[in-house]
């Protein structure tokens, strides 16, 4: 199974994905800044290679934990998602003034300064976590016409295979975070998978 | 005074002035929309600066203001006559997205004002601006506007005391309820001493 963490920046994801590698048990935990990117696009084809990890991790008998910016939407548009033995998603989301001083709080990249474009991707997460209608234009890329967008772009809201938990870390210690993530894993790994090759759920 | 009720939309603010009219004496309620009804104004720019003159004439007849509308604090500051109001303030009302998602899809929709990224990141703004006026000065600032001094605030800082908005986060709260924090925070601020008067000068 690949369970993600994902969520605008300073939301706490690496951080959690970091206190929870050996903790939990055949899973495999990485942050999706280990493959750099610099584009949204980059982003999109960089998921693939997640992917076909996660794939591999899965033919071991393993499940796979990864943190990203990628919404939801992008990872099941993914060539290689409908392979994957479920694909549950997690958003870490916090308000406006605990994201700024988070944000400032750590060192700084020209490339990425803290700004308007960055809370406003933080609020297409939040509404795209609740609603895979809300502002698909913000990431269904044409540059990537061989991504499957067509899987889940008519879906509602509502829709059982859009089950996207939030966690709002706005309070939170890392620890207690991690502790909320381990307990939602542990939970949907007891529960039957919607998304899943013998579903055909992209149909 | 000048009583500003500021923010993006659905977060109650049009509410707040139907149900405070006649509750606090001397106060002149007004929704922003008014002057847009009354269709004098080709050019929105004059808007602003044209209720400024509507709240210094009130004032000269010994009534307070209160204006609720989408106008930034900054923006208004910013109006040419905005420096002969003895006493300005400002209030955000705010909510939480999926509130104002929910508050937004309840009222008539109108074409031209779709629900999308755009309203919440309005409401984005709004939140940022009300606590900080270095944030992000772009997205107000039009340096087309007539007469407009944005010099006057534009090198304040978040803990600058001329910048002084207060928030209230309408979220979980009846409307009656908010109703009764704006009119609170409208009678504190009559016995406070001002700080944005002319005798304080504090464009300067």
């Amino acid at each position: 199974m690949l369970f993600l963490i994902c969520g605008a920046p300073a939301t706490g994801k690496s951080s959690v994905v970091k206190s929870l590698k050996d903790k939990l048990e055949n899973i495999e935990c990485h942050d999706s800044d280990e493959i750099m990117v610099e584009t949204g696009t980059q982003r999109r084809v960089s998921n693939e290679e997640w992917i076909l990890k996660a794939l591999e991790a899965q033919a071991k008998g393993n499940d796979f934990l990864l943190s990203t910016q990628s919404p939801f939407g992008e990872i099941l548009a993914a060539p290689s998602a409908i392979k994957l033995d479920g694909i549950k998603c997690c958003l870490f989301d916090c308000n406006d003034f605990v994201r700024v001083e988070r944000y400032l709080a750590r060192p700084q990249d020209e490339k990425w300064p803290l700004g308007m474009d960055t809370l406003c991707w933080a609020v297409f997460h939040r509404m795209h976590a609740v609603d895979p209608q809300w502002e698909q234009r913000v990431i269904v890329d044409k540059e990537l016409p061989e991504f499957g967008w067509k899987r889940w772009i008519p879906w509602q809201k509502g829709d059982n295979r859009w089950d996207v938990k939030i966690i709002d870390t706005s309070e939170n210690t890392v620890e207690h975070t991690a502790n909320l993530v381990s307990e939602w894993i542990v939970d949907e790994k007891r529960k039957p998978q919607v998304l899943t090759p013998e579903n055909k759920w992209w149909e | 005074m000048f009583f500003l009720i500021s923010g993006a939309a659905a977060t109650g603010k049009k509410s707040v002035v139907r149900m405070l009219k006649g509750k606090i004496k001397d106060l002149e309620c007004h929704w922003y929309n008014e002057i847009q009804e009354e269709d004098t104004f080709k050019d929105k720019h004059e808007e602003e600066e044209e209720w400024v003159k509507r709240a210094l004439k009130a004032q000269a007849e010994g009534r307070d203001f209160l204006l609720a509308g989408h106008t930034p604090f900054g923006k208004l500051l910013a109006c040419p006559s905005a420096i002969k109001l003895n006493g300005i303030n400002c209030c955000l009302l705010d909510c939480h997205d999926f509130v104002r998602v929910e508050r937004y899809l309840d009222r008539p929709q109108f074409e031209e004002w779709p629900l999308c990224q755009d309203t919440l990141c309005w409401a984005v703004f709004h939140r940022m601006h009300a606590h900080d006026p270095e944030w992000e000065q772009r997205v107000v600032i039009n340096r087309e506007m007539p007469g407009f001094q944005w010099e006057r605030w534009t090198s304040w800082t978040a803990n600058d005391e001329r910048w002084d908005v207060k928030r209230i986060d309408t979220t979980e709260n009846e409307m009656e309820y908010t109703v009764n924090l704006v009119k609170e925070w409208i009678l504190e601020e009559k016995q406070k001493s001002q700080i944005l008067t002319p005798q304080n000068k504090w464009w300067v």
